[in-house]
């Protein structure tokens, strides 16, 4: 028997691999549930955004939030300035 | 290949269902891949898993126009193993412990002369070893190596050729046994 017959029948050996029956089945469920998960958190943002433009009320607390992190900020690098 | 792009048109368009047909197609390949690169006798479906969940998320990212579907999945497969091999960092001084004296008639030598293959198969640096098992054990051409390897073609030549020179000493111990 040569090197290539016995190569032959390691690649014969190696071909009688056994695949876990349920293997696309838990690759699928692994896809599935990382699209639902997706779609959930895309799905929830676009609410939140929308519900943000529709609601005067929340639209001036993100501004009145916005402003006030700008302020405070402004704030802290006068202060830092005048720390010097 | 045609099929192949066309079912990726599909999943791209919102049909993740269809990306089954891909799996079931390439998992024997790919699963058998891992298995002969990684030399893990236990984890590898579950890294041929990450393989398939990776295409999945990356499918938007490939081009027919660059390589064929399975050259590309090849190369993902590639790169876990080569991750978990990275994780497990086993150590690889298996390849001269070859001894003469078993009879090749005998089916529990001749498993036992094929697990040493395996293991010498797993002293190889890392880089022969997956050039060997791309061209002789999933019979891929030079060619497609390369571009899954990321290297010239002569190269790839190299490779395969050194992994086969230091196989062989294994071989020829069994060989010499059945002559």
């Amino acid at each position: 028997m040569n090197s290539d017959e016995i190569l032959e029948l390691w690649r014969q050996r190696s071909n009688q691999l056994e695949i876990s029956q349920g293997f696309s089945d838990t690759v699928m469920n692994q896809i599935i549930e990382d699209e639902r998960r997706r779609s959930k958190t895309a799905f929830n943002l676009r609410r939140l955004i929308e519900f943000i433009s529709s609601s005067p009320t929340a639209t001036a607390a993100v501004m009145a939030l916005g402003a006030s992190a700008g302020i405070t900020r402004a704030a802290i690098v006068v202060l830092s300035l005048l720390a010097f | 290949m045609t099929q192949d792009i066309e079912v990726i048109s599909r999943v791209l368009q919102g049909d993740a269902e269809s990306f089954r047909f891909l799996v079931e197609r390439y998992e024997r390949p790919i699963v058998r891949m891992i298995r002969n690169v990684t030399g893990d006798m236990e984890g590898y479906e579950d890294i041929a898993q990450d393989v398939f969940f990776a295409a999945y998320r990356k499918l938007s990212s490939f081009d027919p126009a660059c390589s064929k579907f399975s050259t590309w999945l090849f190369t993902i497969a590639r790169n876990k193993s080569i991750n978990a091999l990275k994780k497990r960092s086993r150590s690889m001084s298996e390849l001269g412990e070859v001894t003469n004296g078993h009879n090749p008639g005998d089916e529990l030598a001749r498993e036992e002369f094929f697990a040493r293959l395996d293991r010498a198969l797993q002293g190889l640096p890392s880089g022969q070893r997956r050039a060997f098992v791309l061209a002789e054990f999933e019979k891929l051409p030079y060619a497609e190596i390369a571009l899954i390897e990321g290297a010239r073609t002569g190269t790839i030549k190299s490779r395969i050729n050194r992994a086969k020179k230091k196989l062989r000493s294994v071989m020829e111990d069994f060989a010499g046994g059945v002559a």
